[in-house]
């Protein structure tokens, strides 16, 4: 009579490089706030998700770990340093190791993460990145989607850690609430498909306006 | 058929008189929905009974000692938060880092007591001394949250084919008594959308046939399809039977012979061939389904595309009991395509070896996995083989249900006994065993029987609807699943604190459950078949 109910871990992997200092930063935060208010008014995403933030600059670090939806605090975050976005995906594999539940004799598993990653520039811990990568792609464990934010962004990196790269042109507060409005709509979305495809890939809704998918 | 417990009110069962209650003397409480009749999706004038949640007369010691144990730890808690900001306020300029983990956790600690949606009950396993996380909230806090946040909307009108609410289903045969429900999961409420489950039974002559369908959550005409695999399949068997024994009626002979026999086995093997055709029939209706509506506009507009037969995919799980003529012996023949759950159990022995589960779990990496009726690899006739269950048992209940109500018992093999508990402490199924006399240590029992947990109905919020949960019991009074279901005086005494209003049918009773009872993150449509052989 095992207590868990199977849980929709969401990671979010923020970019806190130096670039992302002053307003894209600040519109982060609220970003995450606005979300949390948008999903802690879902009953099915309240019930189901599970939310961590990993932020990276020059380095990377679990700032909350995996946590419901209804006890989450908004991290402190602030911007400075370099893009370790090679480091954060390590980060992203060791917590989707201790903190995905799998499935046993006598209990479900959890559904498979969702992770959201946001990046301003290229990582520049390449070698690491480089590394990364190809565990990340072999562990298949998890549906990334990732997004290139501004002009600087490079897609390239980003789409050797997924299929799945939306670019968003400017690093605006528009933009970035956008950019959170859609993964609220997304983890609700995958909340809600649960029983219609478990395993395997969610369908997102649509980017919004003015966001690109690069092929 | 099915007499409803008529107990005192809840001032009246006092000490004295529960320690040898009549039923007879028992008087109703009306504290449950009262659901119209009609299972037309279009009559949806359910009226609001009204509600007495009075809290009970008789003195719960047991529920006081927990408010009490709550309370302790609360303080506890406190004096934890004022030993952290404590030591916050000593912290030197170079933190090390576990005392700035200390000051983040403090940070969230507060910031929980500020927030007015959350309420965070700490409860024994409180790390008292070091906090590294915040306490998680149990799933009973946060149903209790998002109970209030499920929206109710109706079926949506301009969509073809509606399908009701509710079904159900009250059988007598000549052998059995089947009991059906199926209600729309809360997450088809929330939305507005159908619900895509279905269940079919019939009889020939002492024969019972059940069928039960998951109609695909993603597809939105698959409830087209599991209707229409229901009644082939269904339809299918009765007639088949009826050739099969017309022709050949030395069958009901060679059952008798047991499975050791050469002649049995041969029946049994001409049986499940019929089985296994039902399915291959189920599938051709649903194709039959699709045809006739491939051209139809009205299905193009709702998908924006035309429709494709993957949108009546569904699951499939048939069970057929055939008494095999030897005194409370039956024949069980089932195939189940994708998931749900078909389980045979006898509730009369012991734990042991009570429970036989009819189907395959799900296969694949990821569990849950599931197949589909119009998956080309579930009807060859080897994966049908494989797919088909053949048992002479004396147990003497078959359950057939969809996975909304299956995923609430995980792992089924165990948790199958809880089904049924939770049946009898809801009172829909075995009322006439309820015993006349307690002894006083049943008493003592019957007053640390935690209270039914009582949630909003979600299609009306003012309607509260108390749900007793064995698990809930067993965990209050320190018994194990096999210990309950063993001794089920705890389960009749549980049941005595649901009552349903008068003239309430069994049928009725098992619907308000399935639409009532809670469980963190099941909002799936939920069915299930009761057969009592």
């Amino acid at each position: 009579m095992s207590d868990f109910s199977r849980r929709l871990p969401v990671y979010l992997l923020l970019d806190c490089s130096g670039s992302m200092m002053g307003e894209p930063i600040e519109a982060v935060k609220q970003g995450i706030k606005a979300l949390l208010s948008e999903l802690r008014g879902d009953p099915q995403a309240l019930e189901t998700a599970y939310l961590s933030v990993i932020t990276f600059d020059s380095s990377a670090r679990q700032v909350t770990p995996l946590t419901e939806l209804m006890q989450f605090k908004e991290p402190e975050i602030s911007a400075g340093g370099a893009t370790a976005l090679g480091e954060a995906l390590n980060v992203l594999m060791d917590c989707v190791e201790t903190e995905v539940r799998k499935s046993t004799e006598t209990q479900k598993g959890d559904w498979r993460p969702l992770v959201f990653i946001l990046t301003d520039g290229s990582p520049t811990d390449t070698e690491t990145f480089r590394e990364a990568v190809v565990k990340v792609r072999n562990m298949k464990a998890a549906n990334i989607i990732a997004c290139a934010a501004g002009s600087n962004a490079n897609t390239t990196y980003l789409k050797q850690i997924t299929e799945s790269v939306l670019m968003m042109n400017s690093l605006s507060a528009g933009d970035m609430a956008q950019f959170f409005a859609w993964v609220s709509g997304s983890v609700k979305t995958s909340s809600k498909s649960l029983d219609a495809k478990p395993g395997g890939n969610i369908e997102l809704p649509p980017p919004p306006q003015g966001f690109v998918i690069v092929p | 058929m099915n007499e409803i417990i008529e107990s005192k009110t809840n001032e009246a069962l006092g000490k004295d008189e529960l320690l040898t209650p009549k039923t007879e003397n028992l008087k109703i409480d009306g504290t449950m929905p009262n659901y119209s009749d009609n299972t037309d999706c279009e009559d949806n004038n359910i009226e609001a009974p009204k509600v007495s949640l009075e809290k009970k007369g008789i003195e719960k010691a047991a529920a006081e000692n927990v408010e009490h144990e709550n309370a302790e730890i609360e303080s506890n808690e406190l004096k934890n938060n004022e030993r952290l900001i404590a030591e916050n306020e000593k912290l030197p300029e170079n933190k090390s880092s576990d005392e700035s983990e200390n000051e983040r956790i403090n940070s969230e600690d507060v910031n929980l007591n500020e927030s007015t949606t959350i309420e965070t009950v700490p409860t024994e396993t409180e790390q008292k001394n070091t906090p590294e996380k915040v306490k998680p909230l149990s799933n009973e806090q946060v149903t209790e949250h998002t109970s209030a946040l499920w929206k109710y909307n109706p079926i949506p009108e301009n969509e073809p084919e509606p399908f009701p609410e509710y079904l159900t289903s009250f059988k007598q045969y000549p052998k059995s008594t089947v009991v059906g429900a199926r209600v729309r999961g809360k997450k088809h409420k929330h939305e507005g959308t159908n619900c895509d489950d279905w269940f079919e039974t019939a009889n020939f002559e002492d024969i019972t046939f059940v069928a039960v369908s998951d109609g695909a959550g993603s597809k939105k005409f698959s409830r087209v399809g599991a209707r229409a695999s229901c009644k082939a399949a269904v339809g299918f068997l009765v007639n088949a039977f009826e050739e099969l024994y017309t022709e050949n009626s030395g069958i009901r002979e060679d059952l008798k012979l047991g499975l050791s026999d050469g002649k049995c086995m041969e029946a049994c093997r001409v049986l499940a061939e019929k089985v296994r055709t039902s399915v291959i029939k189920a599938y051709e209706a649903v194709e039959t389904a699709f045809y006739m509506r491939k051209t139809d506009s009205a299905y193009e507009k709702v998908l924006g595309r035309s429709l494709k037969i993957s949108d009546l995919s569904g699951t499939l799980l048939i069970a057929v009991i055939i008494p095999t003529g030897e005194a409370k012996e039956n024949l069980v023949i089932s195939c189940q395509i994708g998931d749900g759950a078909i389980a045979i159990l006898d509730t009369r022995g012991g734990y042991e070896n009570s429970l036989k589960l009819m189907g395959i779990p799900d296969g694949g990496d990821f569990s849950g996995e599931t197949d589909f009726l119009t998956s080309p690899k579930t009807r060859t006739e080897e994966a049908l083989k494989s797919r088909t269950k053949i048992a002479v048992t004396s147990a003497d209940m078959l359950f057939v249900m969809t996975d909304g109500v299956a995923d609430d018992y995980f792992p089924n093999e165990t948790e199958m006994h809880r089904l049924y508990l939770d049946l009898l402490i809801n009172g829909i199924i075995g009322e006439n065993k309820l015993p006349t006399e307690f002894t006083q240590e049943q008493m003592k029992m019957f007053k640390r029987i935690p209270d039914p947990l009582v949630y909003p109905w979600v299609n009306d919020k003012n309607v509260k609807v108390p749900v007793q949960y064995t698990k809930r019991i067993a965990e209050a009074l320190g018994l194990s699943l096999e210990d309950i279901f063993t001794d089920k005086t705890t389960a009749y005494l549980a049941s005595l604190e649901i009552k349903y209003g008068e003239n309430v049918s069994q049928e009725e009773k098992l619907k308000i459950w399935l639409d009532n009872y809670v469980e963190r993150g099941s909002f799936d449509d939920r069915t299930l078949v009761v057969v009592s052989i």
